[in-house]
Parts: C-alpha cells; sequence; structure tokens
C-alpha cells in the first residue's frame, strides 16, 4: 500500500506558535506550590520557623505583657531586630556566594552546573518574596518562607565549595 | 558519584545524578531544559490531541507541573524527557476522555472540500481524532513530528515493534477513511 499522501500531509500537521510566557508562568506555578507545600509539610521550614521564634523570644519577651487581642504578632522592634538578623545573614551568605563565584561562573561539571541553575532560580524566588514582604512586612509567615529559602541558598553554597 | 544512578538529559545537563534531580528547585531547572529543547514538538503533539493553542499550552502546563511533581518517583527507566512526553500524552488523553463525558450540542459534520491543502490537513485532523488512542499517539509522534520509533516505543512503554505496527494500522485506518 502507498501511504505517501498520507505522510506528506501529516507533515504539513506540525503546528507552532509562539509561547514567550508559558514557561514562566509553569514556573511561578512550580514555586507556588512549592511555597505552599513547605509551609504545610516540609521540616526544613518548621526548623527555620524554630529558629526564628527562639532569636525573637528575648524580643518578645521585653514586649508589654498584654497585646490587644488584634494586635500584629510582630511588633514593630521586633520587627526592627528580624530586619537587622537578616540583614546580616544576607551578608555571611553574600560573602560565601563570593567565595563561590569563581566555581559558579566556570562550572567544570554537569552538577556544578546545575547547583548554579539553582541558585539562580533561589535568588529569583528571594527577590520575588522580598517584593511581597515590602507590601507585607508583618507577615510573619514571609518572613519564616525567607529564612527558608536563604537556608537552601546557604546549603546549596556549601555543596559547591565543598564540591571537587 | 560514582554510585549515582544517572538520567540522559538533553543539552548540557546531560548524566545528572538522580540525587540533584529530587532536588524541588534543581528539578525545575532540569525540566527547564526538557522544555528548552521539545517545546515545540510538545505544544504540536497537544494541539494536534485538544485541537486548539489554548488547551495545548494548558496541557504542556499541567503536564510539567505533574512532571515536577511527580520528580521523585521517576526511577529512571527511561530518559527524563520521554517521561515529560508520557505525562503530556496521557494528560490530552485524559482531557480527550473529560470532553467526551460532556454533554456537546449536535453539530452537523463538515463538509469536506478536498481541494484546498487547507480543506486536506482538516479532514486528516478529523481522520485522526477519530483513531484510538495509541494508533492516534503514535501517528502523530511518528508521521507528524518524526521521533523515532525508538523513542515512541520508550514514550508509550511499548516495543518498537508494537510501535511500528500501531503506525501501519494508523496508516491504513486513515486511508480507508479519507480515501486517498
Amino acid at each position: 500500500m502507498n501511504f505517501d499522501p498520507i505522510d506528506d500531509l501529516a507533515k504539513q500537521l506540525h503546528h507552532d506558535w509562539e509561547t514567550p510566557e508559558l514557561w514562566t508562568s509553569i514556573e511561578r506555578a512550580a514555586q507556588a506550590r512549592r511555597r505552599r507545600r513547605a509551609w504545610l509539610f516540609a521540616a526544613p521550614v518548621l526548623a527555620a520557623a524554630a529558629g526564628l521564634a527562639i532569636f525573637l523570644s528575648p524580643v518578645l519577651r521585653r514586649a508589654p505583657a498584654t497585646l490587644p487581642a488584634n494586635s500584629p504578632l510582630l511588633t514593630e522592634q521586633a520587627m526592627a531586630e528580624a530586619s537587622a538578623a537578616e540583614a546580616a545573614y544576607r551578608k555571611s551568605i553574600d560573602r560565601l556566594a563570593q567565595l563561590a563565584s569563581d566555581k559558579l561562573s566556570n562550572p567544570a561539571t554537569p552538577l556544578l552546573r546545575a547547583y548554579s541553575q539553582k541558585l539562580t532560580v533561589l535568588d529569583a524566588a528571594i527577590a520575588e518574596l522580598n517584593r511581597e514582604i515590602e507590601h507585607n512586612g508583618f507577615n510573619a509567615h514571609l518572613h519564616v518562607q525567607m529564612s527558608a529559602l536563604y537556608r537552601d541558598k546557604q546549603q546549596t553554597l556549601e555543596k559547591v565549595l565543598h564540591n571537587d | 558519584m560514582s554510585e549515582s544512578r544517572e538520567c540522559r538529559l538533553p543539552g548540557e545537563l546531560l548524566a545528572l545524578p538522580i540525587e540533584i534531580l529530587n532536588d524541588a528547585t534543581t528539578g525545575l531547572a532540569v525540566l527547564e531544559a526538557v522544555f528548552r529543547d521539545h517545546a515545540p514538538k510538545m505544544k504540536s503533539i497537544a494541539f494536534n490531541l485538544l485541537g486548539n493553542e489554548h488547551d495545548a499550552e494548558d496541557a504542556i502546563q499541567e503536564a510539567f507541573l505533574k512532571a515536577h511533581r511527580g520528580l521523585d518517583a521517576f526511577g529512571n527507566r527511561s530518559g527524563l524527557h520521554t517521561w515529560v512526553y508520557r505525562v503530556l500524552i496521557n494528560t490530552c488523553l485524559d482531557e480527550g476522555r473529560r470532553r467526551q463525558r460532556l454533554p456537546v450540542a449536535t453539530v452537523e459534520a463538515p463538509v469536506v472540500s478536498r481541494e484546498s491543502p487547507a480543506d486536506q490537513r482538516a479532514a486528516l485532523r478529523q481522520a485522526i481524532s477519530q483513531l484510538e488512542n495509541r494508533q492516534r499517539a503514535v501517528f502523530l509522534m511518528s508521521a507528524v513530528e518524526g521521533l523515532p520509533h525508538a523513542e515512541i516505543a520508550s514514550i508509550l512503554e511499548i516495543t518498537e515493534t508494537n510501535s511500528r505496527t500501531l503506525l501501519l494500522e494508523a496508516r491504513r485506518n486513515l486511508q480507508a477513511r479519507l480515501r486517498v
């Protein structure tokens, strides 16, 4: 049997069109799902939350004993201290990133390339979360997520530095 | 490292250890490489299975999100991209089954003129939509997108011989329906 006419016609069915936003929307949806899951289930986030609670405990202890029922979880003073701590933590991670920059700018192995890509995604997630925090700085949940992202970044950078 | 299971990936991300794939953030970067290399064919397959660009894009998004969720379960049985193809085809076929369950308005079958190439393509699309699912998937991947039978076999988890047989049956059925 001669199938040439069908095969010739079939080749014309390939259909292509521009989808410049498609991957971005997939990435956003995946990251949003990941953040939801991290908040609900991930142990590292709970550990970070515990860490944050321990860190904030001196400030909270100094807060008035009776807060109004509708008071935000974090007072202005606690926010200022948390921001200062975050800034110091970021600075230490930036120093770590500086140490790893040589390896990351010229990744010698597929593993290092993967770490480099992961760090790019993490930086994008951190930037996005920073924007959310600018609009809603009193939301402790966002700060917990930020701690988790920085912890992930720190661990990844450590893996890069220990990778030979 | 030498004991790590490895998976085959397109482009620069060859031979990544499976532990890296299982990391959610890195997994996304790895899937992006699959998207970059295979999106045109994946979009076309989804378009030809679902009939419009909007549904095809939705199916692609759903397939990649399912793949991202399922990276832990990805057991390196085949290349990562063939697995994503499989997830996509299953997503499109599920959507097709969902549509069949919806009540649809009765429409008259279009009168197909065979004179213009556009009409011929429309007639072929209609005939393909009436094929059995596996014949349809094999025909679209082989005759339309040019994927080799070895890859199609891996995507559909069948043998290469099965893939060739399904293509032959699809062509015969299409020829009978179109009388070309």
